[in-house]
């Protein structure tokens, strides 16, 4: 079995006084071992949701997951109670959450932090415990681990509290890790040592990732696979290499033509018109129709489907049918 | 290059934060060289582009040039007068800046009406209906439709904001617009939109922009210049072509290199540098990229390299153009 985790038609929405916000509205995918499967897409598009969802990290004052099923091991998450979630929650799958400092408690000393994550599932002896968290810290490339051990969060950079955080994500071995923008808050030039650790881990260790960013960049360079994500639909799926190629969706299309290229000149960036929109359920249209140059009546009237076309899932009703106008939109 | 006049020269500026330890009796321990010695002149109507990571001092480049602080050592001029704290009023107006945050920049409680005409008021005698004339059209040119006037800033999305944002800086027709990170709050494709419209501005008003942003591709896009900036000195300085066919930094490259690249096939040509950007309290003498530098040799621990001329209008501050060390190698 390679499959490591599948979830199925899982839809999360937001309660407010006034209406309910589809934020996730049936998403559906597999992770492989040692696959990353990237999620992009901007603001708003619920792709920070579905993870959450995913793991049960939502309020429940305002938010239900309204369907669907995550499957792990055979068992659904979805439905364990929270006391059996937190037994998965950073054994079987952790997270690597966007911004380091914040994640870190800045009174305890980040040794006693990785010590943390790992007494929660095990109880090793004293020696054995230190003798691991040093093992973490060298895997993720901490220079001096013995000296390090006993420092605070606020004495390391932002690039070395994010290999901490790595380090906390990966104390129980889990088979999943989920990385919600793990590089967003950092320089570009720590975050292509970030990046590389994490393919470094994944090659090594084998285990399956769930990378979620805006930047298709990084996308481009760390991920197999790839969802993108609009209005809290899956909108094109597929091979990373193959989207990038010749993406189908007009969404996909136009998000990579608005992106400043750093190897040639462009005299002007194709720009997506309009604004991100919020939706309200239940959606009747196809959710980019209002942004869309190639949008027609038969958009308006009902959501098109995910359908298969050439080995990828694309949620548009032009797509195939009129590749070489699609060319020109 | 060569066509207009020199609007904003900047001599020789420096400013250096004093670090302190104590209370009643305070002790200077070291200083932060936010900016040390940095020259550059721009003319009309042309985009210098300021990159580097944060903690490089480029925002304290930013305040300096508009006048928000004064530099330690050095001066900035802008259309022949020298811009500082204590500079009077009207001779701020042509130049204005464009904020980072489209959030915290914006008056909630202002209608988008009197947040545009705001700079108007401060330095003009104009009449409510006056003013509207001046207002309705740059509305119409930064791409808001007219019924916004009368909204608040919490209806618009980020994007729309910061094009209030720029529309209140366009107000009183100014020459130079320091930009601050002014796409780094957007999406990708509200990204998009706001610089075609830097773009499509500097065209129709003949405007200046010192653009700072920490994303080579974005100062790719929108400058004719770019300077890349490391630990508070200028490392490379070059017209955009030449800078980026013939990069002589390795900062420079490693900061072009570290940018992911939008597709699968792409492959990286060097390893990402490693280590992290030294605190700039201490920063190590010679210099300033040494410690992360591959190609670092025995004179950059020793000297600092001086930002000279190693080809046409390209300047380049790094011991391995440097003629005199090379030589001291050699030997």
């Amino acid at each position: 079995m390679d499959e490591i985790l599948r979830v199925d038609n899982l839809k999360v929405y937001y309660y407010s006084a006034k209406r309910v916000v589809p934020a996730v509205d049936g998403v559906s995918f597999t992770l492989k071992k040692g696959e990353i499967l990237g999620i992009v897409g901007e603001s708003g598009c619920g792709k920070s949701t579905v993870v959450r969802g995913i793991i049960g990290l939502i309020d429940e004052r305002y938010t239900r997951i309204e369907a669907g099923q995550v499957l792990m091991e055979g068992k659904n998450l979805a439905d364990l109670p929270p006391r059996e979630l937190c037994r998965i929650r950073g054994k079987k799958i952790s997270m690597i959450f966007q911004n380091p400092l914040s994640s870190l408690n800045p009174v305890y000393t980040i040794g006693s932090q990785i010590e943390e994550a790992i007494l929660v599932h095990e109880k090793p002896s004293k020696a054995q415990l230190k003798e691991r968290v040093l093992e973490l810290l060298k895997l993720v490339h901490i220079p001096a681990p013995e000296m390090r051990y006993n420092d605070y969060p606020h004495q390391l950079s932002g690039g070395m509290q994010q290999r901490v955080l790595i380090a906390i994500a990966l104390a129980c071995n889990p088979q999943v890790i989920i990385a919600d923008e793990p590089t967003t808050a950092l320089d570009v030039t720590i975050q292509a040592q970030i990046l590389e650790l994490l393919r470094e881990l994944n090659e090594k260790m084998g285990v399956g990732v769930i990378f979620i960013t805006h930047n298709m960049g990084v996308v481009a360079e760390m991920c197999d696979e790839m969802m993108v994500m609009y209005g809290g639909v899956v909108v094109e799926k597929g091979k990373c290499e193959e989207i990038f190629e010749n993406p189908l969706h007009p969404y996909t299309r136009g998000l990579l033509a608005a992106i400043p290229s750093i190897k040639e000149d462009k005299e002007e960036l194709f720009s997506i018109k309009g604004q991100v929109p919020v939706f309200a359920h239940p959606v009747t249209r196809c959710r980019f129709a209002d942004r869309c140059g190639l949008c027609e009546d038969r958009c308006l009237k009902g959501e098109p489907p995910l359908s298969v076309f050439s080995g990828r899932e694309v949620r548009c009703l032009k797509a195939g049918h009129s590749e070489e106008e699609a060319h020109h939109g | 290059m060569g066509e207009g006049n020199v609007i904003l020269k900047v001599e020789g500026v420096k400013r250096y934060f004093p670090v302190r330890k104590g209370f009643l009796f305070p002790k200077i321990l070291g200083y932060v060289k936010a900016a040390d010695d940095i020259s550059f002149e721009l003319r009309e109507g042309e985009a210098l582009g300021v990159v580097g990571e944060s903690g490089c001092g480029k925002t304290t480049l930013g305040k300096l040039i508009i006048g928000l602080d004064d530099p330690t050592e050095g001066r900035v001029t802008f259309m022949g007068r020298q811009m500082g704290t204590r500079m009077k009023r009207e001779e701020r107006q042509k130049l204005q800046m464009v904020f980072q945050d489209p959030y915290s920049s914006l008056d909630p409680r202002m209608k988008v009406r009197r947040i545009i005409e705001e700079p108007l008021r401060i330095h003009t005698h104009l009449t409510p209906e006056e003013k509207l004339r001046i207002v309705k059209p740059l509305l119409e040119l930064v791409g808001l439709r007219e019924d916004a006037l009368e909204k608040y800033p919490h209806e618009f999305s980020g994007g729309q904001r910061q094009r209030i944002g720029i529309a209140r800086a366009l107000a009183l027709e100014p020459k130079l617009l320091v930009c601050d990170e002014p796409v780094s709050a957007l999406d990708v494709s509200i990204q998009a939109q706001v610089l075609n419209l830097f773009k499509e501005l500097q065209k129709k008003k003949n405007l200046a922009y010192v653009f700072i942003s920490h994303d080579m591709s974005v100062i790719r896009h929108v400058s004719d210049r770019i300077m890349v900036m490391y630990l508070g000195q200028v490392m490379e300085s070059a017209p955009k072509r030449e800078l980026f066919e013939h990069t002589m930094h390795p900062y420079s490259a490693a900061l072009m290199d570290a940018i992911p690249v939008p597709d699968p096939k792409y492959k990286r040509r060097r390893k990402p540098l490693s280590g992290d950007i030294p605190s700039p309290i201490d920063a190590p003498r010679g210099c300033p990229f040494q410690t992360r530098c591959p190609k670092a040799m025995d004179c950059c621990r020793e000297s600092r390299p001086k930002l000279h001329e190693a080809a046409p209008e390209h300047f380049v501050a790094c011991h391995l153009f440097d003629q005199t060390c090379k030589k001291a190698v050699n030997l």
